[in-house]
């Protein structure tokens, strides 16, 4: 068990962009109308971004990130470190994280790292980000969390078709002695790592049925030991922002721990599995309200491939939440 | 018992739609996705997850009745 707490961190700004393509599942090819009905009911997902042939998960998280930190007014030397979480990178050597950092004006003292990571990725980037910013040495830095996992689809394969989506993200985060510690909860198991996996042709490969074993097991015990050990009420969270996996998965986890329908935001109907962005397009596709006005508890949990799983307890007060960006 | 596999028969026909209730029996011709109601119905109900090996080693409801129970003594 990998169970931390990390002090004088706190999220600052968040931004999430999505390409301006939209497809819909009522239009999936080779479905029949009983199967798209039945689809629909049980993922949850009825419309999905797919992006361009020219448009990566940099390009998506670069706009994302652009755009916040004009919103915020922040000083781009200022910033000392940039994380970039993805599996889908443009180019395999160099990762990306360099790129966006030039792209984004950063100073060459900034530190950058990159993470291949799935659906947990926005839980762990924020663990790792979160863990150099604690120190103190490091004032502001930058989470950029996205996927274009679109591209990695075979067009035939009605497993993963109708479920996956591109998205990228912006998280800005500072030191500061005045905010609550950030609770973490990080698991992995790669014995079935071949749940969700990608073949030596490219294509992504899905068990469903593992998948779904794996998140309905875990997910509620690794939560239930987050707040156990952060000796944290459950009812003293507001919020409960999953991994948007598919409905029938997350209300699965949602029933397990005994949560109110309305503490559970999902934005699976719009912008369907958005691999590790689901996280932050949830926050700021559904909560963009709460976050810039109040003060109130979240806990975040991401969970798939690897099979990994992370959650994190973290109040969130006040901070820059731009609306959904389409490019 | 008898009474309870009956329900048990019922429980699960009604995860089907009336277009393809008739394989509600047939565990080995359930579609993936058919196989993920039925088991995260029976993980509500029941309080049993079952696996994807698990499952597929099961022919008809009956063995699969005869599972959760011993699951759920375990």
């Amino acid at each position: 068990m990998a169970f931390l707490q990390i002090s004088n961190v706190k999220i600052s700004g968040l931004s999430a962009t999505v390409p301006s393509k939209v497809e819909s599942n009522s239009d999936l090819t080779g479905f029949s109308d009983e199967e798209i009905d039945l689809l629909k009911k049980t993922t949850g997902i009825y419309k999905r971004r797919i992006a361009a042939k020219n448009q990566s998960a940099a390009d998506l998280c670069f706009e994302s990130a652009n755009r916040l930190l004009n919103q915020q007014g922040w000083n781009r030397e200022e910033i000392e470190i940039l994380v970039f979480v993805t599996q889908t990178p443009n180019q395999k050597i160099p990762g990306g994280a360099t790129q966006l950092q030039t792209r984004l004006g950063l100073s060459n003292t900034c530190i950058v790292i990159d993470i291949n990571q799935g659906c947990s990725g926005y839980v762990y980037g924020l663990s790792v980000i979160s863990g150099m910013i604690s120190s103190g040495k490091l004032k502001k830095g930058i989470l950029l969390v996205g996927d274009t996992i679109t591209k990695t689809l075979g067009s035939a394969d009605k497993s993963t078709v109708p479920i996956f989506s591109d998205a990228g993200s912006a998280t800005s985060l500072e030191y500061s002695t005045s905010t609550t510690p950030l609770y973490f909860n990080l698991e992995s198991n790669g014995t079935n790592y071949q749940a969700i996996s990608q073949t030596h042709e490219g294509a992504l490969q899905m068990k469903g049925h593992d998948v779904f074993y794996f998140g309905a097991s875990e997910v509620p015990k690794n939560i239930k030991t987050l707040l156990t050990l952060s000796k944290i009420d459950i009812d003293s969270i507001d919020y409960f922002v999953f991994h948007q996996a598919n409905l029938l998965l997350n209300e699965s986890i949602r029933r397990k721990l005994k949560i109110e329908k309305e503490k559970v935001p999902y934005s699976l109907k719009e912008f369907g599995n958005t691999s590790c962005a689901t996280i932050p397009v949830t926050l700021v596709n559904n909560l963009s309200n709460q976050l810039k006005t109040k003060q109130q508890n979240y806990i975040l949990s991401g969970f798939g491939v690897g099979l990994s799983c992370g959650s994190v307890i973290i109040n969130i007060a006040d901070i820059a939440c731009l609306d959904i960006i389409e490019v | 018992m008898q009474q309870e596999l009956q329900d048990f028969h019922h429980f699960v026909k009604s995860q089907f739609s009336a277009h393809n209730s008739h394989q509600y029996n047939d565990i080995k011709n359930w579609s993936s996705m058919q196989s993920l109601i039925v088991v995260s119905a029976i993980d509500e109900q029941y309080d049993v997850l079952i696996g994807h090996e698990e499952l597929t080693s099961l022919s008809d409801l009956e063995a699969l009745y005869s599972f959760i129970q011993t699951k759920k003594k375990n």
